[in-house]
């Protein structure tokens, strides 16, 4: 069941440079109980397309979006800001990569918790609170009915993190939007953490839209992967399909270049060529072709589109066709 | 092919320094305890950052340093260029006390060691141009001929990928991987033989991360650099380090050449963090030890092994007993009762 469909969305800010495309076209699903992956470097737009969906931009920013997002039947684009409200926190729920600047310093985390559960869930302030020590003990946070009353500041890194979580989580929302969740916490504390998130995954269906920049999370843990690149989706496909047979050079470049845990050693790492452009400046052509190890003529003057390479698998790339990599371990781009 | 060659290059100087040289650098017994007023009473307690740590590099070599944040590696890495006044315990480079050094003495040893940090924005004057932010080093150590400092700028600027029209501008023009360059060019500055790298590629971006890696490499060969790199990333670790030291909670807990730590973990702590490491390839979704809990305040350090609230094989003893690093096998280093 398809739980969010974003179609053609377009996000532009106004800055003092002149109007940008943050997002410029992007469209994809998520579908209930999938955790679909959106990867890329900073500045590709990642996380402006899930603010996006939530409409999270100031009033008078001059922020403009184009396109269509369904949620369920629900046209978010055009709703109202008191139908965005029901939504949000309720239905569709989000958590930032940094929970010391996402929770307020001066409640209670209970507090916060419940307050959501009031504002949608209709609760009294006991059941809320009730509820909300259930919550806490259900991300696995120890001794909830004590950590309820602590304030933000006595709480660890990965405890803030897991009290966003429950916070996310609090009204069972049908979609979570996650924003880097893991990106602020060590290891270990990582591995607890998305081992919670699939947990609730599983008990309460939820689609999950992760939001990353790590490869290895995303391995891991998604179904299904957008890759975007300077405000596109350059490559789509299944997590297996992706990591077997890459279509994009971007993303190509991107499993390269990272060292792994149990590849070789001793070798040069693989480098992507210079760096992501300003979005003042985006290339004529293909948006990769600066730094594409692969760029002719027609790359650099006729801008690609996201085609279906094979079955559920979609890449932007003029060459997709002898474009690939290598079996086994090293990763070798070949019939160049 | 040239790749792999020098790489054998660095592995084969690495042995022969064990096996000849004197160690570049030696720390012993190092602890660092920060005061701090806790309770109703202003009561005197201790931030116990790094408890007895010993630890050797070789010239030229490259030791990794790893562990969870506020496990005291950086304030290890800042106590052996004295940045910080260790508590106790002692730091000799080259042979000499730099723990004892006055500030004179102190001065002049930091020509050869440099440090550089993760943020490449607030290492930074924002108001001074970038070719004077990499020259100062030189006139403040009076290192060369004035009149060539900036031919020597120049000449750092392209070792590190940077051309010479950037001389003239400003660090605001600069991304996050040209300013790591910038600051890696201004250590390069005084000819440090010695490099503390404290996270250098955490803050940036995956594709950007690889080439200062490459670069770091590059540097080390040309200028013969020996580096202390700390770092949280194990897969980034692994791939730069000859030794690896793993650090919990204060405690240097193991310590091994690069491919021993990561083929045969021996102590639970290494484990479990090897094992939380996600891996870019789906097909290979390994069984985690996920640990329990969080890591504890260092102001109460637990009893016994600092690890055993924590640890899934604890037994009796470890909640006593404080494990002694000692050696188990050629150069690999545990301090666990079980091993």
């Amino acid at each position: 069941m398809t739980l969010l469909k974003v179609k053609n969305l377009k996000t532009r800010f106004s800055t003092e440079l002149g109007e940008v495309t943050a997002v410029d076209g992007v469209s994809f699903h998520v579908n209930a109980g999938e955790t679909v992956g959106l990867v890329g470097e900073s500045g590709c737009g990642k996380s402006v397309t899930s603010l996006s969906i939530l409409r999270l931009f100031r009033k008078h920013s001059g922020t403009k979006l184009a396109g269509e997002i369904f949620f369920e039947q629900k046209e978010l684009l055009t709703s109202s800001m008191e139908e965005m409200q029901e939504i949000r926190g309720n239905q569709i729920s989000m958590i930032f990569q940094d929970p010391m600047s996402s929770l307020n310093p001066v409640y209670t985390v209970g507090n916060q918790i419940s307050e959501s559960l009031m504002l949608h869930q209709k609760l009294s302030k006991k059941e809320a609170y009730e509820k909300t020590i259930e919550m806490l003990s259900l991300v696995g946070i120890p001794s909830p009915e004590k950590r309820v009353n602590d304030y933000p500041h006595q709480l660890s890194g990965g405890m803030r993190q897991r009290v966003m979580i429950a916070m996310g989580l609090c009204c069972h929302p049908k979609l979570l939007i996650a924003d880097e969740p893991t990106t602020a916490l060590d290891v270990t504390i990582q591995a607890q953490i998305l081992d919670l998130m699939k947990d609730l995954q599983e008990q309460l269906q939820m689609g999950i839209m992760l939001i990353t920049h790590d490869l290895g999370v995303v391995a891991e843990v998604c179904d299904r992967v957008l890759v975007m690149y300077l405000g596109q989706i350059v490559e789509e496909a299944s997590v297996e399909t992706l990591f077997e047979n890459p279509k994009h050079p971007y993303t190509i470049g991107l499993m390269k270049s990272i060292p792994t845990i149990d590849g070789k050693r001793g070798e040069k790492l693989h480098v992507i060529e210079g760096m992501v452009p300003s979005l003042h400046q985006i290339p004529a052509g293909c948006r990769f072709a600066p730094r594409c190890p692969f760029a002719d003529e027609k790359c650099r003057s006729h801008p690609p589109d996201l085609i279906e390479v094979s079955h559920s698998h979609k890449a932007r790339c003029w060459h997709h066709e002898r474009i690939g990599i290598g079996g086994g371990n090293a990763i070798a781009i070949g019939n160049q | 092919m040239k790749e792999s060659v020098s790489g054998e290059v660095t592995r084969l100087r690495l042995v022969t320094n064990e096996v000849k040289e004197a160690p570049l650098l030696q720390a012993s017994n190092l602890v660092k305890h920060f005061p701090m007023k806790s309770g109703y009473f202003g009561e005197q307690t201790y931030v116990k950052a790094v408890s007895d740590l010993s630890l050797t590099i070789y010239q030229g070599e490259t030791y990794g340093l790893v562990g969870e944040s506020g496990c005291g590696k950086s304030t290890t890495g800042r106590m052996i260029l004295r940045l910080l006044e260790p508590t106790s315990g002692s730091v000799h480079y080259r042979g000499k006390e730099v723990t004892r050094f006055s500030e004179e003495e102190l001065r002049n040893i930091r020509k050869e060691m440099q440090i550089i940090f993760q943020d490449p924005y607030s290492a930074l004057n924002p108001r001074k141009k970038i070719g004077k932010a990499i020259q100062e080093p030189m006139s403040i150590y009076n290192i060369g001929d004035p009149k060539q400092h900036k031919e020597a700028v120049l000449e750092l600027l392209r070792k590190v990928g940077l051309q010479p029209e950037h001389y003239d501008r400003y660090p605001h023009e600069f991304s996050g991987g040209q300013r790591q360059r910038i600051v890696l060019a201004r250590a390069l500055a005084v000819h440090p033989a010695f490099i503390v790298c404290d996270e250098p590629v955490s803050a940036l971006d995956v594709s950007i991360q690889s080439q200062i890696l490459n670069l770091l490499e590059q540097l080390q060969e040309d200028f013969q650099l020996t580096y202390l790199f700390i770092a949280h990333d194990l897969s980034v670790v692994r791939h730069i380090s000859d030794r690896v030291g793993v650090m919990y909670l204060g405690h240097l807990v193991e310590e091994a050449p690069t491919d021993a730590l990561f083929s045969e973990p021996l102590h639970p702590y290494t484990r479990a963090l090897l094992s939380a490491v996600p891996e870019p390839n789906p097909k290979k979704r390994r069984e985690r030890i996920v640990l329990s809990g969080d890591v504890p305040s260092p102001i109460n350090l637990p009893s016994g092994c600092v690890f055993h609230p924590r640890c899934p094989q604890a037994i009796e003893s470890c909640k006593r007993e404080v494990p002694i690093l000692r050696e188990f096998a050629k150069h690999h280093r545990v301090a666990c009762h079980l091993v």
